[in-house]
């Protein structure tokens, strides 16, 4: 499955750290065209139904906190 | 503007709501402020459908009915506009706050104004003791004298 991150939303970097975080429970390469990320999924065999909603999920988290680190520095 | 048009409007699907907030009355720090505090309950993605516009999806973690994912929605909406106060507090007060810290760190009269009310305490007479009672580290001559040999 693809899941696409509009680019003014979500950072290429907390996309990578996502990635590296899910590592063990499913395989994913990013992409970047002009206005998003694609996140092309591949779920590792017996992974949780909602692992792509996770690595979303963590993707967001890992944007928010490095946005707040950016803005304290 | 109509009763429901002041409503949030929103879309139910499974397990999913998603409804869209414009960033001129929800800065983007106040729409990533309530995700941060909604990832741990829910599945939280955003998107960008237009210009100005963010679509905020929330997705329970596990089957729930539509009023639970309702009252997400409502919930999430009244986070937005808590962390909007915030990140317009935030911005009216930035330069206080930069002053305030300047002040501390850079004003050289933190040591004086220390030594100042150190001064006033000694200086102050202090109050005489209603009761009277000696207190033997007041009157050293009055403690008993130590009999020879004694260390």
């Amino acid at each position: 499955m693809t899941i696409r991150f509009p680019r003014s939303l979500y950072r290429r970097e907390a996309l990578d750290a996502a990635v590296a975080a899910y590592a063990g429970l499913l395989a994913a390469e990013v992409s970047t065209s002009d206005d998003a990320f694609t996140a092309t999924i591949r779920a590792a065999e017996g992974a949780p139904a909602d692992v792509a909603d996770a690595f979303a999920n963590h993707a967001l988290f890992e944007t928010i906190v490095r946005e707040r680190q950016e803005a304290a520095a | 503007m109509s009763l429901m048009e002041a409503e949030l409007t929103y879309e139910l699907d499974d397990r999913r709501v998603s409804f869209v907030v414009d960033e001129e009355l929800y800065p983007r720090d106040a729409i990533y402020g309530a995700a941060y505090l909604f990832v741990d309950r829910c599945w939280v993605f955003l998107d960008k459908p237009a210009d100005r516009k963010v679509s905020i999806r929330l997705k329970a973690k596990t089957p729930v009915e539509a009023a639970v994912l309702e009252a997400l929605a409502g919930e999430f909406a009244n986070e937005l506009l808590n962390q909007v106060c915030r990140v317009r507090i935030a911005e009216s007060t930035s330069k206080l706050r930069e002053y305030t810290l300047a002040r501390a760190f850079f004003a050289d009269d933190t040591r004086s104004s220390i030594d100042q009310l150190l001064a006033e305490l000694d200086a102050e007479e202090l109050a005489e003791e209603p009761l009277e009672i000696p207190v033997p580290w007041e009157t050293p001559a009055a403690a008993p004298a130590k009999a020879e040999g004694e260390p």
